[in-house]
């Protein structure tokens, strides 16, 4: 298996003008193609800002990171920016679909933001919206949904665009454990199709057994990688 | 992306009605004062307006606008009809005088006294009655407005409306009998008091005994000369002032402006409309803006470059800023249509929409920029905070 993600040496911190707090504290990762890396830890711990780093939303203060063999620090806004349209999806906890939007026109937002017409991208976000179970609400509002098909519909705008990295913030925390676990099939069956690369980070311990390999993060650190589910329960 | 910033507006109808709101009532509020006050200032000169034949208006060179008399002699006409390149001159009376109405109770009213011959500086429009039946004895022709406002007659029957003056009906005019022997149309003036037209002679007749009771020569100028060589001529031969009706309703105009609280008081009322605008509209937006911050967030996050997040947010608030306008100048449009023939002094000339629109344009502009900072401060990480 090929690198996704290489990390080495990532240090951020987050400075107010009264203190500097650390988050990182010299980070090495390494995520291959087509797997699934869970990040786990407790709050605070930093597992929010390495995946900020790695999507391109955040820059590290030290050491580097290459994704996909690009090394997001030297690029300039504009092109993380644009990186960050074609080949990053994200997944959040809270779901953040935008209220006022049907589910069609959530999905197809990446869609247009790559350029493709308004006639294609609901196409497409139609027909990544059947994959993911909801063919009878194409056309319904985010707030009509329940938890669990409100998380569906993020992960069909997550995959819409056919991104090669997929990142995931606490994705089952805000649901009951039956949608959890429909939720983490529908990552496995669909989301690392075609050498699709996912990073998610959890609390949820009921989920860890979808993951390939699981790092453990405390204190701004990478404490231990296993490299499956059952060598972590150990 | 643009369906999509449009769908964000509407979406929220809240805050898309209180902006659209705004903008209205700015906007209505800058034409409404706007035309008013332009409406007040028409009225000032409406008796030149109405009196359109003449090239000249010829007056006392201390006269600093159309209502202050200073009577001239009756030689000065004779002596304007001297001047070379002068067509034709005739007198013209104007003064208040006191009507007594069948009620016994008086009125001021502004008498127009016209040359007897040729009835020249007479009321622009006849509703009733013909401008030539001011030959007939003691006739006299009296504005529409004061016909069915101030000189209306009481009802026989208790309580109902005043009826109005009309033909036939005799009035009495500082103790002089006058019939009215026609309605007119007139621009109605600053003062709002009832226009009686009548000739020259029966005005001096009508008028208090004074020394000089001769008001304004109006003067023609031959044809292919200019008007302006007239002036100078009248003012070096009769020591009077000449003006053309477009320079005697500019001085007016100014008078009305320099030794009037009129555009001060107007002027403040644009302006609070305009800041009550910005503070309306710049505060909705913003807490608008602050409202989608986390979707503009994620929108950052998954692409969408600064310039597509200007472009939606430019776009909503032009949308708001031309439907608010729209409106707004659109009830202003409604209340000049509804206040034609009322006693609200409102014009709009096309200059008035140009500036409501100009004056939206900055209130939307200013709406950008003050979002443009929180636009380019957001940190697309927002999204992964909860």
């Amino acid at each position: 298996m090929s690198t996704a993600i290489s990390c080495t040496g990532i240090t951020k911190s987050y400075v107010t003008k009264t203190s500097v707090t650390p988050a990182l504290r010299g980070i090495d990762l390494e995520v291959r193609v087509g797997e699934l890396f869970m990040l786990v830890g407790p709050s605070g711990c930093g597992k929010t800002t390495l995946i900020s780093i790695i999507a391109g939303i955040l820059t590290q203060d030290g050491g580097a990171c290459r994704v996909f063999d690009h090394d997001m620090k030297a690029m300039i806004d504009t092109e993380r920016t644009s990186y960050r349209g074609r080949n990053v999806g994200f997944v959040f906890q809270s779901y953040n679909l935008i209220p006022v939007l049907t589910t069609t026109e959530n999905v197809s937002i990446p869609l247009l933001l790559n350029g493709m017409s308004r006639a294609d991208a609901r196409r497409r976000a139609e027909e990544v919206l059947v994959e993911v179970g909801l063919k009878e609400k194409l056309k319904t509002l985010p707030t009509e949904l329940s938890g669990g098909q409100q998380q569906r519909v993020a992960i069909a705008r997550a995959l819409a665009h056919n991104p090669k990295l997929i990142v995931c913030d606490e994705p089952t925390s805000a649901l009951d454990h039956t949608t959890g676990e429909e939720i983490m099939e529908l990552f496995r069956a669909d989301a690392l199709q075609g050498q699709r690369t996912l990073v998610i980070v959890t609390h949820d311990a009921r989920i860890f057994r979808f993951a390939d390999r699981i790092g453990a993060m405390d204190d701004g650190r990478i404490t231990r990688v296993a490299n499956s589910p059952t060598e972590f329960a150990i | 992306m643009l369906t999509i910033a449009l769908k964000m507006l509407v979406g929220n109808r809240g805050k898309f009605f209180a902006m659209l709101f705004g903008v209205a009532l700015t906007s209505l509020i800058i034409t409404q004062q706007a035309s008013i006050f332009v409406g007040l200032m028409s009225r000032t000169v409406g008796f030149i307006w109405d009196t359109s034949q003449p090239d000249l208006w010829i007056v006392d060179p201390k006269a600093q606008f159309v209502d202050d008399l200073k009577p001239l002699q009756d030689t000065k006409l004779l002596q304007v009809r001297g001047v070379e390149g002068v067509a034709w001159a005739v007198p013209l009376y104007k003064g208040s005088l006191r009507a007594r109405l069948a009620n016994g109770t008086f009125q001021t009213c502004n008498v127009i006294g016209l040359d007897d011959a040729t009835l020249v500086g007479g009321p622009p429009t006849m509703i009733e009655g013909h401008l030539a039946d001011l030959r007939r004895a003691d006739g006299v022709i009296v504005d529409e407005a004061g016909a069915n406002g101030k000189l209306a007659k009481r009802s026989p029957i208790p309580g109902a409306q005043p009826v109005p003056l009309k033909v036939g009906d005799t009035l009495e005019l500082n103790d002089n009998r006058a019939v009215v022997v026609g309605i007119a149309r007139t621009t109605r003036t600053f003062q709002s008091q009832p226009i009686v037209y009548t000739t020259y002679s029966r005005a001096m007749r009508f008028a208090p005994r004074e020394r000089k009771l001769l008001s304004f020569v109006l003067a023609k100028v031959r044809d292919g000369v200019d008007p302006q060589i007239i002036i100078k001529r009248i003012a070096q031969q009769t020591g009077l002032a000449a003006y053309t009706p477009q320079q005697f309703k500019g001085i007016t105009i100014r008078y009305f402006m320099r030794n009037t609280g009129i555009p001060i008081n107007f002027g403040m009322a644009v302006g609070l409309g305009f800041l009550v605008g910005v503070a309306i509209v710049g505060q909705t937006f913003y807490s608008f803006i602050l409202d989608n911050i986390r979707y503009l967030g994620i929108l950052k996050a998954m692409g969408a470059s600064n310039g597509t997040l200007f472009m939606m947010i430019g776009l909503q608030t032009v949308l708001v800023g031309f439907l608010g306008c729209g409106l707004g100048m659109g009830i202003a449009s409604l209340t000049s249509i509804l206040a034609k023939n009322s006693e609200l002094a409102f014009w709009m000339p096309w200059q008035i929409p140009v500036v409501t629109a100009l004056a939206t344009a900055l209130i939307t502009l200013l709406t950008i920029i003050l979002s443009l900072g929180k636009v380019l401060r957001l940190e697309p990480a927002i999204v992964f905070r909860g």
